[in-house]
């Protein structure tokens, strides 16, 4: 058992980040939203409705870039628009004006694979937020960047979110890239995974790294951490006793 | 490395090789063997000999009508099999089975089966194409990265997108592996197959120098059957690049 009873309010228009321990679900939380997991027992509803698979009002961004490598960026970004069957020349210059936005211009016709990381994680949120869905999931987006870069695309990412303000669900494991980017924090609680509490981000945007030295940053941090450590300690020690059992195990040479 | 050192690398390796072969034979050893001199003096006037030319196109015109049934049939099948897990279940294990038995080991068969022999050279090529073809298409398809699908999905495609702009083009490069290797059995499998059967082609050229015993026509045979080969790994491979442009870097 994952997940029980677990459920949550997002702010329209608002960027709510989900952090949690390690091996919590936050993947499969995004995954049964996105509609590509189903739950085993019971339902996932967004707005009151069920979620009865996947569909261009919910786009999920995923943890490695997913572009189709045999497209070009152009292709890419066009292909939602092209299949709620708008006309391909629209959907084109559609794709390329977003593209040109998260400053891909000069990309368009080049295949993903020519590009660098950052430039794929950029095109892939180009391609979600084209459909203009009503809620944007975003699976750790960043991870496997350098630091460096990932640095840039949290700042890059939170202004954009400041131009569509798009209703997002931004699943990190990062405490510093969760409070950078949210309006309000969920922390998960480890097994059963729930809501173990909400944390309100009252920074205003635009922000930028001087944020990281501001002092309602250590509070929001020192407080973020608190409750990720108890919840990090009980899946350490739910791992500890695996561990002991591979011992004994071992022992009597199973 | 430039394209050119590369070149002129690999042509130093081909003219290394032939080298040691002269001194090989002006040391006086392997006095079977003609000298690469002895060759390259007999290339013009062999090669103008009536048939000789006459037996690239036959076993040409074999490997390809092999090759093209055999990726006719074997595409769709694998497509099939690779979408529908009740046609995997029943007809893989059979296939399985088949697969292991070499081309040529279908001669003694096919010769009594098929009414000509040219049919039964045909035949050979077309099982030893089949199968490399075959598996490729279903090991690309069993391959298409799960993420793929499920953004497709989101982003609402249909069937037919889903088929033709997702399934089709992730399953490109590994179908073009295929489609390599097959080429290149085909040409191992019509040469035995004209020297157990056939009256013309590079396979029987070379047959035909050994029973005429002219040790220059069964290494220049046998250096037209390499060519040909080569020829046909090569073409593939452009074809593939150039069907699957976000392959190349």
């Amino acid at each position: 058992m994952v997940l029980r009873d677990c459920s949550f309010t997002l702010e329209p228009n608002k960027l709510t980040v989900l952090i949690g321990p390690s091996g919590a679900g936050k993947s499969t939380i995004v995954k049964m939203l996105a509609g590509h997991e189903k739950p085993s027992l019971g339902s996932v509803k967004v707005n009151g409705a069920e979620v009865r698979g996947p569909g261009p009002d919910r786009m999920l961004v995923f943890q490695e870039t997913a572009l189709f490598p045999w497209m070009s960026l152009t292709e890419n970004v066009a292909f939602g628009p092209l299949q709620a069957g708008q006309p391909a020349n629209e959907a084109r210059s559609e794709a390329n004006a977003l593209l040109k936005k998260v400053g891909l211009g000069g990309f368009e016709d080049r295949y993903p694979n020519q590009l660098s990381g950052g430039m794929q994680r950029r095109a892939e949120v180009a391609r979600s937020l084209i459909n203009k869905p009503d809620l944007l999931l975003l699976d750790e987006p960043f991870r496997g960047l350098d630091h460096m870069s990932r640095g840039l695309m949290q700042e890059y990412f939170g202004q954009l979110f400041e131009e569509h303000r798009t209703t997002t669900l931004f699943v990190t494991s990062e405490v510093d890239e969760a409070i950078f980017l949210a309006d309000q924090i969920i922390v998960l609680s480890y097994k059963p995974t729930c809501v173990k509490e909400i944390i309100d981000v009252p920074i205003a945007r635009p922000r930028d790294v001087h944020l990281f030295t501001s002092a309602e940053y250590g509070v929001l941090k020192e407080r973020v951490l608190d409750l990720l450590y108890e919840e990090a300690v009980k899946g350490f020690a739910v791992g500890a006793i695996g561990a002991k059992d591979m011992e004994r195990a071992g022992a009597v040479g199973v | 490395m430039s394209i050119n050192s590369t070149l002129l690398q690999q042509a130093v390796g081909i003219l290394l090789f032939f080298a040691v072969w002269q001194m090989v034979r002006t040391l006086g050893y392997l006095v079977l063997l003609p000298s690469p001199a002895e060759v390259a003096v007999a290339i013009p006037s062999f090669i103008q000999q009536e048939g000789y030319w006459m037996s690239w196109v036959s076993s040409a015109r074999r490997v390809f009508l092999g090759f093209g049934i055999a990726a006719a049939l074997a595409v769709p099948l694998g497509i099939w099999m690779g979408t529908s897990t009740r046609a995997r279940q029943s007809v893989f294990p059979i296939l399985e089975i088949v697969r292991p038995i070499p081309p040529v080991a279908w001669l003694p068969l096919a010769i009594l089966f098929w009414p000509s022999s040219e049919m039964t050279m045909v035949y050979l090529t077309f099982i030893g194409a089949f199968f490399p073809i075959f598996i490729n298409v279903l090991a690309g398809i069993d391959n298409v990265d799960i993420r793929y699908i499920q953004a497709a999905r989101s982003l609402g495609a249909s069937r037919g997108a889903m088929f033709w702009k997702i399934l089709v083009p992730a399953t490109l490069p590994s179908l073009f592996t295929g489609l390599t290797i097959a080429i290149a059995i085909t040409w191992e499998v019509v040469i035995a197959a004209e020297m157990a059967s056939g009256s013309d082609g590079l396979g029987y050229l070379t047959w035909n120098s050994y029973m005429s015993q002219s040790m220059v026509g069964i290494i220049i045979g046998m250096i037209s059957i390499g060519v040909a080969g080569l020829l046909s790994s090569v073409a593939m491979n452009l074809i593939g690049r150039t069907a699957a442009p976000w392959t190349r870097r």
